[in-house]
């Protein structure tokens, strides 16, 4: 999480409960690792709608699930 | 692959880099040498031409054409020291301020290469550019308008005309033009560069 906001990414668990990796996903969603790691590591400071979407959708989840405000 | 955006800009400014600093330096080394006539032309003189040639040399001409002269060409065969160095001024000055802007301009595309182009490195070099061709080309047209007109007014015993640098200058329009452009290309590029910075970080 960076500075200028309190999103967290929760990447990590998801790939976790679904058993695929980084790499994998990558493939899948057509991002590049780089850019998906920025992303799981909270070192994004904006995501693209259609990368949400497609997130989703290869990992059959909620955007609600791929983030989270800290409060 | 992307191409590269500063090619073949970057070739033909080195190419011309090349040719101008060689004809400045064969420039002072033939006025220092002394090695060919100092000539400077006025357009006062080219009606005096036109009455001389017209009722002695015999040359006719067809009914219904006119002679006209644009200027006559004024050239002293062994000049002195200070119409050499004002020779140098009105010849010399204009490939400097191209040979500066060149080399800005060379400077510029390393800046480019070493920081990349969406950056505050490479817009600050190019409002130089633009400036030192902005304000560049006005302050030399006024400086050789100035050395021609002194150096004419050396090669006259007597006057017929006041010698005005006004009438030996020639507003550079496509100086102000160019370096207008580029300091536009360069708030331009600033805009950009900020818009790429807010895109950094967004996946």
């Amino acid at each position: 999480m960076t500075e200028d906001h309190t999103i967290e990414v929760c990447l990590d668990d998801v790939l976790r409960e679904r058993g695929i990796t980084l790499t994998e996903l990558s493939a899948r969603v057509g991002v590049s690792l780089v850019n998906l790691s920025v992303l799981k590591n909270g070192r994004a400071r904006a995501i693209r709608f259609t990368t949400l979407s497609r997130l989703c959708a290869v990992l059959d989840c909620q955007p609600g699930d791929l983030l989270r405000h800290r409060t | 692959m992307a191409k590269d955006p500063i090619e073949p800009t970057r070739t033909l400014v080195t190419l011309l880099t090349g040719v101008s600093v060689a004809t400045v330096v064969m420039m002072i080394v033939s006025m220092i040498s002394g090695y060919h006539s100092t000539c400077v032309v006025h357009g006062a003189f080219g009606q005096l031409v036109e009455e001389q040639i017209r009722p002695d040399s015999g040359a006719r001409l067809a009914e219904g054409v006119s002679l006209s002269t644009n200027g006559a060409r004024l050239c002293v065969a062994e000049p002195s020291v200070g119409q050499r160095a004002l020779a140098a001024a009105v010849f010399i000055t204009p490939h400097l301020l191209l040979l500066a802007t060149l080399l800005l301009t060379i400077g510029l595309f390393r800046v480019i290469g070493k920081h990349g182009l969406f950056t505050e490195h490479a817009v600050r070099w190019l409002r130089i550019v633009g400036w030192t061709v902005l304000a560049g080309g006005p302050v030399v047209s006024v400086l050789v308008a100035v050395a021609s007109s002194a150096l004419l007014d050396s090669m006259l015993v007597s006057h017929p005309f006041d010698v005005l640098w006004l009438d030996q200058w020639e507003m550079s329009v496509t100086a102000v033009v160019l370096g207008t452009v580029l300091i536009s290309l360069a708030r331009i590029l600033r805009v950009s560069t900020a818009m790429r910075e807010d895109l950094e970080g967004t996946v």
